[in-house]
């Protein structure tokens, strides 16, 4: 498994194949099997540069937010993830009369954790049938604590 | 009757219609145009038959292309209540043709389920058909006759004329690639020397008029016939006794590239996977040496069935 996994981070080094580990993470921890290459790679850690995410900000502050949603819909969630008027996009900033200092302006770079999405987790999901929007719990035979 | 006259040209800003179906359990037609706002692509619009104002565009898929011999068909399962929209056409340039398949039962931005790609010269003419017993979507050219399982079972087994057993797999066998429910597959089989099955999520960018459907690239894998030889190979692993006896065989290979392809007669795994459970094949198999048959477009180790 060793081998698999340093093959893994040096090969598929994408949060693709963070969906192989979804179910059998923490047998690897059981296991004493060495994952800090893997935890150290881009795997768990999707660093995303999205249109629809504001690329720039006058906000300097580092954010830790919490995303329940679909990772595929990620484009869509924005202002759901930064719903603060102070995190309005500086195109926005105009037309909402919203006053924020913007002499200074910094590039923003967003990464999102995707360990959480191996234990049992909240996941949000809206049925494409009815728009019903339910909260379920994933992965319930995975403990991370056990 | 309401007496309303509408051009749908100028209503939608679409020109070049390619063909229309008309869905009689909801009243709805399916439109296929090639153009929107003076731009070329593969466009496809749900419109009410009683309120041609109550539109939606399916797809806005501006890839600039001219599309012909189109076909349209609605694919129906009841016990489901799934309803798919199946549009197949040939494109300019690239020489190929699509079969698209999109799930019309829901009101979601993304739809496509399937696309399949193959090789149609765009001199040449081409007609698509959907057969109603197994789901099978025929594709007839001049080459001859090209048949897609577009239907839910998995593999169906089949004798050619020669008394050979053949097994025909379905487009939704290769569902297990995906890493979730919303990612639709890309059967690229332009070129039949590289089969390739590519994972990708359709998305919408922009609004209103500017919007248009894009695609993000997850993952491909290559589908690969097996030879002759590569299937003795498999034998003889799947006959030894011991496991020193796997490893030798694997150890004596000097280019191991049939561990790395993948096959259909493996359920569209590859030999690496299968053999996952001996260390001393692993190191062998992954070590750096053979770098050049590793790629991150062409993930090794991805969803399988085993």
């Amino acid at each position: 498994m060793q081998i698999i996994i340093e093959y893994i981070v040096k090969y598929q080094d994408d949060f693709v194949s963070s969906f192989l580990f979804q179910k059998n993470f923490p047998t690897l921890l059981e296991k004493g099997i060495e994952v800090k290459k893997l935890l150290d790679s881009h795997v768990f850690n999707y660093e995303f540069d999205l249109d629809e995410w504001p690329s720039t900000h006058n906000n300097p502050q580092e954010e830790l937010r919490p995303f329940n949603q679909n990772l595929f819909l990620l484009r869509q969630h924005y202002k759901t993830v930064f719903p603060e008027d102070e995190f309005i996009p500086l195109d926005e900033q105009k037309t909402t009369g919203v006053k924020v200092d913007n002499s200074k302006v910094y590039k923003i770079k967003y990464s999102l954790n995707l360990l959480p999405s191996i234990g049992t987790y909240l996941h949000k999901e809206t049925d494409p049938y009815t728009k019903q929007e339910t909260s379920c719990l994933k992965n319930e035979d995975i403990n991370l604590l056990a | 009757m309401t007496a309303k006259e509408v051009d749908i040209n100028d209503e939608y800003q679409i020109a070049s219609i390619k063909s229309v179906i008309y869905d009689q359990e909801e009243k709805f037609y399916y439109i296929l145009s090639n153009k929107f706002e003076e731009k070329l692509g593969f466009f496809v619009i749900k419109v009410s038959e009683k309120d041609p104002s109550d539109k939606r565009f399916l797809i806005k898929w501006k890839n600039k292309l001219d599309i012909g011999d189109p076909n349209m068909f609605i694919l129906r399962n009841y016990e489901s209540k799934l309803k798919e929209l199946i549009v197949s056409y040939k494109t300019i340039y690239i020489n190929t043709y699509n079969v698209i398949c999109m799930d019309v039962s829901v009101e979601d931005d993304q739809l496509m389920i399937f696309r399949h790609e193959s090789f149609q010269l765009w001199e040449s003419e081409c007609m698509g058909l959907l057969l109603a017993e197994n789901k099978d979507f025929i594709h007839l050219s001049k080459a001859g006759m090209h048949v897609l399982s577009l239907g839910s079972q998995e593999q169906r087994a089949i004798k050619d004329i020669n008394g050979a057993d053949r097994m025909i797999h379905s487009l939704e066998s290769c569902n297990f690639l995906k890493v979730d429910r919303n990612n639709y597959l890309v059967f690229e089989c332009s070129k039949p020397d590289s089969r390739a099955v590519s994972v990708q999520q359709e998305y919408s960018k922009g609004d209103g008029a500017g919007e248009e459907t894009l695609f993000q690239h997850l993952l491909s894998v290559k589908l690969c016939e097996v030879t002759l030889r590569e299937l003795l190979l498999f034998n003889s692993l799947y006959v030894c006794k011991t496991l020193s006896e796997i490893i030798d065989i694997v150890n004596d290979q000097p280019d191991p590239q049939v561990f790395y392809k993948s096959f259909l007669e493996l359920n569209g795994t590859n030999m690496v996977s299968i053999l996952s459970f001996d260390s001393r094949s692993m190191s062998y198999l992954l070590s750096d040496q053979f770098a050049q048959h590793f790629s991150k477009e062409y993930p090794l180790f991805y969803r399988n069935k085993i």
